[in-house]
């Protein structure tokens, strides 16, 4: 067993359930920053996973987990900012 | 510990995980909270596939499950929301009017 194993069985126990935690309570725009969090956990767990085995081909899912993370925390920022946009619109419009 | 039992162990770490995000993604009941639960469950299914040797498997899981399934999923509840909201305003327009 070596160190990038090792770090990767750390980050697996100790990390990935707090970003679970913190992804399953709270509001909807609460999530999201455990989401990201997670997002930046797998990647540097793909990443150690590619030097802990020897195979230099798993790097490329970490690379393209660095593009889509950000990507995808951007979309449902975009729509969960338009939801709470929209909400107290329709309830003025309800009140006039 | 040798190189065999720490993959074992981490497969086990990467089942236990995929298994209580699965369930934390079937008991959210906000379409848009359990969109964010399941783009974790993606995350969760990415490493699992990783450490049982299928990068192209865990390749396709990530680009499916990360971006483009909850932004389906948001874009479906977007719509849903909003002509469910129309309706019921054009409900109580017909209401007021009739009273």
């Amino acid at each position: 067993m070596n160190a990038w194993l090792l770090a990767i069985a750390v980050l697996l126990t100790l990390a990935m359930p707090l970003c679970m935690g913190a992804t399953a309570r709270g509001t909807a725009v609460e999530r999201l920053a455990g989401l990201n969090l997670a997002t930046t956990v797998v990647t540097a767990v793909l990443l150690l996973t590619a030097q802990g085995f020897g195979r230099s081909s798993f790097a490329d899912l970490g690379l393209v987990l660095a593009v889509l993370g950000p990507a995808g925390t951007l979309v449902f920022a975009r729509f969960l900012g338009g939801r709470s946009i929209e909400t107290p619109d329709t309830s003025t419009r309800r009140e006039a | 510990m040798n190189t065999a039992t720490a993959q074992e162990y981490l497969i086990a770490v990467a089942l236990v995980l995929v298994a209580a995000s699965a369930t934390a993604a079937a008991l959210a009941r906000d379409p848009v909270r359990q969109a964010v639960l399941l783009a974790v469950l993606g995350l969760c299914l990415t490493v699992l596939f990783t450490l049982l040797q299928a990068p192209d498997v865990a390749l396709s899981q990530l680009a499916v499950g990360t971006a483009v399934t909850p932004l389906l999923i948001l874009l479906t509840v977007r719509k849903v929301r909003r002509s469910t909201a129309a309706r019921r305003d054009r409900d109580g327009r017909e209401g007021s009017d009739e009273s």
